[in-house]
């Protein structure tokens, strides 16, 4: 049998954790090929309905990720972001999302090895986990013949 | 003095144009007297829950500049909350907190509202408080399961939004179909969607009146959202919203030492 490959949306800002990813590439270190990467301007743009969003369209996990508190390009974009985190997780902990597919980090400029780990061990423990079926699932309710196709 | 006489006092004198209370039409309904003479048709008595703060929000209610209202405590706290987001600074407001007939609390000014809700707060309903235990108890899976059932009965009528004290957008996100973020059916799907939307657009911002809980014609108990993320947040930042009458938005600012231990 084929092995399950997970969709995995990764969002990500310009400044660090893009450029992060960048190095990677260029120090030719290998990472799975299951991460698509949406490049931000700064985590603080990173709005919580883009994650219900990337959900809805058959993602299996997500990744936020952006420079480290207090290397903000724009100063202090990802501390705003890093409340709206807090916030945004305790609510859908506490709407019951499976918060095993939503991973936070800070990856710098620098830290092309972070990323490709970091890419490397959410790839395999999502995995693990199987499709995410919970949120496509919803979209199948009172729809019939048209949802089964979806 | 009755709190009856007192409000026809101010409206005989223009110290207001327009006075909201409560009156019972078969159930208890707002009452808009721009006159004195229907005075005798407000009423106050334990039923009257509905926060009527929301009103105030509204452009034709505005235009009548010098304002008197009937408020529960938790409308107080609306009140404070929606002054220092800066609303209402053209508008002149007279709230009343009615204990019974001859006593009652009338507010010159939104120090003493403070000063008041520092004096008698409390915190909110138990049975909210209760509710949010039991969930919290619950795996995910259970958690996942309450919160589909719960919401697939929602209708999309925004009442909880018409309701609430906090929600005073001219133009709310579900109505901007460019990029279409809610979808407008009444649809599992979508009314997940909408309730996130919700709780996280009044997160930090949140008196707990319940008001969206009352105001939902099926039931749905989506004040359990709000209260819990403020619960949260209160235990987060140390902000209780509606209690100061400067109070950052906990969602616009922000502190070095914020806890992170779920960021990698």
């Amino acid at each position: 049998m084929k092995q399950f490959e997970p969709k995995i949306i990764a969002f990500v800002c310009n400044w660090c954790t893009y450029a992060g990813a960048d190095l990677a590439g260029t120090s030719r270190l290998k990472y799975a090929p299951n991460v698509r990467i949406v490049r931000f301007p700064c985590t603080g743009r990173i709005d919580y309905q883009l994650i219900l969003k990337a959900f809805e369209n058959g993602a299996d996990g997500i990744i936020v990720s952006g420079c480290h508190p207090n290397d903000c390009h724009y100063t202090s974009g990802n501390f705003y972001a890093r409340r709206r985190w807090i916030v945004f997780k305790s609510l859908i902990d506490f709407m019951g999302f499976d918060n095993r597919r939503m991973y936070f980090s800070w990856i710098s400029a620098a830290e092309g090895a972070k990323f490709a780990s970091f890419i490397n061990e959410v790839t395999d423990s999502i995995r693990k986990l199987g499709p995410y079926t919970d949120y496509s699932n919803l979209r199948k309710i009172g729809v019939g013949s048209i949802g089964e196709e979806l | 003095m009755t709190v009856l006489a007192r409000v026809s006092e101010l409206l005989d004198s223009q110290q207001i144009n327009l006075f909201i209370g409560y009156t019972q039409k078969g159930s208890i309904c707002p009452l808009f007297l721009k006159e004195s003479d229907q005075v005798d048709k407000l009423i106050f008595n334990e039923d009257c829950l509905q926060n009527l703060v929301p009103y105030l929000n509204k452009h034709e209610v505005q235009s009548f500049g010098k304002i008197g209202i009937f408020c529960t405590f938790s409308a107080l706290r609306s009140l404070l909350q929606l002054k220092s987001e800066k609303r209402f600074s053209n508008l002149s407001i007279i709230p009343f907190l009615v204990i019974s007939d001859d006593e009652f609390v009338e507010f010159g000014s939104y120090e003493e509202i403070e000063s008041y809700i520092e004096k008698n707060f409390k915190k909110g309903d138990d049975n909210v408080q209760e509710m949010i235990d039991k969930i919290n108890l619950m795996s995910t899976e259970e958690k996942w399961e309450f919160w589909t059932n719960e919401l697939t009965g929602c209708i999309k009528c925004y009442a909880c939004r018409s309701a609430c004290p906090m929600c005073y957008c001219d133009k709310c996100s579900v109505e901007i179909n460019n990029p279409q973020w809610v979808p407008t059916a009444s649809h599992s799907q979508g009314n997940l969607e909408w309730h996130v939307m919700r709780a996280m657009h009044l997160a930090g911002r949140c008196v707990n009146c319940n008001e969206c809980f009352r105001a939902c014609p099926m039931d749905i108990p989506l004040n359990l959202l709000t209260s819990k993320i403020n619960a949260d947040m209160e235990v987060a930042f140390g902000q209780i919203p509606g209690t100061k009458l400067k109070l950052d938005y906990a969602m616009s600012c922000y502190k070095f030492d914020d806890k992170d231990n779920f960021i990698r």
